[in-house]
């Protein structure tokens, strides 16, 4: 179904090759997982598969690529499309329509069929994912989880014969992640050729007949998941854990409420919240977080974790409660001079002419502001990229360094939103270390993550959303 | 999904007697009649027309922000000309009735654009656009522009967020006091966001098989109802009526 023979890629402007000498081949109805560290060369892997390579992205192509018993590089990728679906790592983004019918539809009306084909295709598919409910909804209302059933759906509406997923765990809760699962199990014994590409590895287990392990362009090897058993070679390219078990972490409340300064924790009292012309998120909820600690923050989307964490540093105004560090009140104001959170997506963190700059901005106010900067660029690895401009880095690099610009300001809290999603094993390790090490310095740090590896790794304890009664009056 | 600026769904149905490309053909059948009209007369009474239009769609202090924002451009285009005129009086006294002319057509559009925004769902224009049965190189742009106001929006937002996270304040003094920063803070992550959705949206565009040659499926549209007939009738014969009275007369 997939062909790959002696490939070698480099693109425009570019000395080294991004691919070198691939060769593998993938029979239909087989799942294939493609992982390796970041910059391996996995996405430009995807892009041979799906033809994009060399019809959109030019470049220079040596080898052979067949998809479907068609050459890729010799066929449009109007008529491969017809034969391969992908899916992209954030499924909003590749949606042309607003509403989730008409989503389903899209790519059925582009191909000129008929109104009541589109009709019937759609219904099918949409009952096949679970989604009859959910097609009059608009995809900003839905979770991560279902918009991937969108698009899952809407690539089965044109029936191909290969589907290419990239990172398709990495922004789902383990309950989506199960579901997901299910589903590409289901598309495997309808004959579904899978190509999935993912650093996650331990949800796969069931699915995988083939593992391709990619090392800076080449392939380092493949085999049968039993492949990832080896714990040299996990270290060696970077690799994330085959098996995890579900970390059983203790509730992150104190058991004493901290009315006077002597007492180390994080004080929330009475807190309300609830967004314009919605029902409250938060009621009167009371609780206490220890300081020094790596505390979890878990539970399905939906149910506040961001916007607690923006409420915790200042962004968000309560519209009734308090806040205390060490029996000292905050106001809003004062939470976001002694906070720092880091939120999901880099590029709108990320706004000055040079890695350097980028730092230096974001440590105007620390006092040892050139010692803290050179010691967050050592320890990030952000040495090599001081005068590059932020947004040209791969997203690895870019998550370490908004890390590290959060860093530099030597908050009381830190807070991070889904830091490891789409990292491999080496920059989750980093990412886990760093969050240790400033929990032992004494700063509270609070990670939103559905990321199982990373709790097993580096959390002490967990708040689990929504706020249970337990949490909201001690 | 967050409307264009309806608050929420109820709201809409009472007011949504009218369908969404009626308003957009109200809207078109305007802006090309006060290209052509020429007497305040005529120009007045196509104001007074949409005015009327506008107040049925309700959000009375919307457009009330609205008109302020047309009346400050003109007072500062008016006292522009005065300053002007002090260092080249050659360009000749101009009065108030010079700008009358354009901003009774700026009027005209403001509230027809006004009704269109405040009764329409960004679903709705789009499924309005598909079943105008334009050609597929005009339908897909448009169709994006609008699908990704509401992403466009919130990237502002988090980009705000992000500034204020790093100790910045984006209000009005900040961005009068330091306006090359914030280009550097806000326009340039903005532009970027901007640049990779077009990328990410063109290749979304070629893996599901899209190119210029498309022929889309026209999917069945609703038929116009009375009121539809009723509105576009009055909107033609005022703007139409309003020409030939001016050539004839």
């Amino acid at each position: 179904m997939i062909e790959f023979k002696h490939v070698s890629y480099t693109y425009p402007f570019q000395d080294k090759p991004a691919v070198a000498d691939i060769s593998f081949s993938v029979s239909k109805a087989e799942t294939v997982v493609c992982t390796g560290a970041s910059g391996s060369g996995k996405s430009t892997l995807i892009r041979l598969i799906n033809g994009l390579i060399p019809h959109f992205h030019k470049g220079t192509l040596s080898g052979r690529v067949r998809v479907a018993g068609k050459t890729t590089a010799h066929t449009p990728v109007k008529a491969l499309s017809s034969h391969v679906g992908t899916m992209f790592q954030d499924p909003e983004r590749q949606f042309f329509a607003l509403r989730a019918r008409d989503e389903l539809k899209f790519a059925l009306e582009c191909r000129g069929q008929s109104v009541e084909a589109i009709e019937k295709i759609t219904r099918q598919e949409a009952d096949r994912f679970g989604l009859t409910h959910l097609m009059d909804n608009m995809i900003f209302d839905l979770s991560q989880g279902e918009k991937q059933k969108i698009a899952l759906a809407g690539i089965m509406c044109i029936a191909p014969d290969i589907i290419i997923l990239d990172e398709p765990s990495a922004n789902l809760d383990p309950q989506a992640t199960r579901e997901l699962a299910d589903h590409l199990m289901d598309l495997k014994r309808r004959g579904i050729t899978l190509f999935i590409v993912d650093h996650r590895l331990y949800w796969l287990k069931n699915l995988i007949d083939k593992v391709l392990v990619l090392d800076q362009g080449r392939l380092a090897c493949q085999g049968k998941v039993t492949l990832l058993e080896d714990n040299d070679l996990r270290k060696k390219f970077g690799l994330r854990q085959p098996v995890i078990a579900c970390p059983t972490l203790p509730a992150a409340q104190l058991d004493t409420h901290p009315t006077d300064s002597t007492i180390n924790g994080f004080d929330v009292e009475n807190l309300t919240f609830g967004y314009k012309k919605k029902p409250l998120l938060f009621q009167d909820a009371s609780f206490q977080l220890p300081m020094g600690e790596v505390i979890a923050v878990t539970g399905a989307n939906g149910t506040g974790k961001t916007t607690l964490a923006r409420l915790l540093t200042g962004l968000l105004p309560f519209k009734t409660g308090a806040v205390r560090i060490n029996g000292t009140p905050l106001r809003p104001k004062d939470l976001l001079a002694r906070g720092s959170i880091v939120l999901q997506n880099t590029d709108h963190q990320l706004h000055m002419k040079t890695v350097d700059r980028e730092l230096a901005i974001a440590a105007r106010n620390n006092p040892d502001r050139d010692n803290a900067v050179a010691h967050v660029r050592a320890r990030f690895g952000l040495e090599s990229f001081r005068l590059r401009h932020p947004q040209s880095l791969s997203g690895g690099q870019k998550q370490r360094l908004v890390i590290a610009a959060a860093l530099v300001k030597a908050p009381d809290i830190l807070i991070l939103d889904e830091p490891t999603s789409g990292l491999d094993g080496t920059n989750m390790n980093m990412i886990a270390q760093v969050m240790i090490d400033m929990a032992q310095k004494g700063t509270m740090v609070l990670v939103i993550t559905h990321d199982l590896e990373l709790m097993g790794l580096a959390c002490d304890c967990a708040l689990a959303m929504p706020l249970s009664n337990k949490e909201k009056k001690l | 999904m967050p409307a264009l600026s309806v608050s929420n769904c109820s709201n809409l149905s009472s007011k949504n007697f009218i369908d969404v490309r009626t308003r957009m053909l109200i809207c078109l059948v305007c802006s090309t009649g006060i290209i052509f009209i020429q007497s305040p007369p005529a120009l007045g009474i196509l104001a007074l027309a949409s005015l009327v239009y506008a107040l049925a769609h309700g959000r009375i202090k919307v457009l009330t922000v609205a008109w302020c924002g047309v009346g400050i451009i003109f007072a500062m285009a008016m006292c522009c000309i005065r300053i002007m005129l002090i260092f080249w009086p050659e360009i000749g006294e101009m009065g108030p009735g010079a700008f009358f002319n354009p901003f009774l057509r700026v009027l005209i559009l403001v509230n027809t654009i006004f009704a269109l925004a405040v009764s329409s769902r960004i679903q709705d224009l789009m499924t309005s656009l598909k079943t105008l049965g334009l050609p597929f190189v005009i339908y897909l742009p448009a169709s994006v522009m609008i699908r990704f106001i509401p992403e466009f929006i919130n990237d502002v937002k988090l980009i705000r967020e992000s500034m204020r996270i790093k100790g910045f304040n984006p209000g009005i003094q900040f961005v009068t006091l330091h306006p090359f920063l914030v280009v550097r803070l806000l326009v340039v992550p903005l532009t970027i966001r901007a640049l990779r959705s077009a990328d990410t949206l063109s290749v979304a565009a070629e893996l599901k098989g899209m190119d210029a040659n498309t022929r889309m499926t026209k999917m069945p549209s609703p038929k116009p109802g009375a009121w539809d007939i009723i509105a576009t009738a009055c909107a033609l014969v005022l703007t139409f009526g309003s020409i030939a009275a001016e050539k004839l007369l």
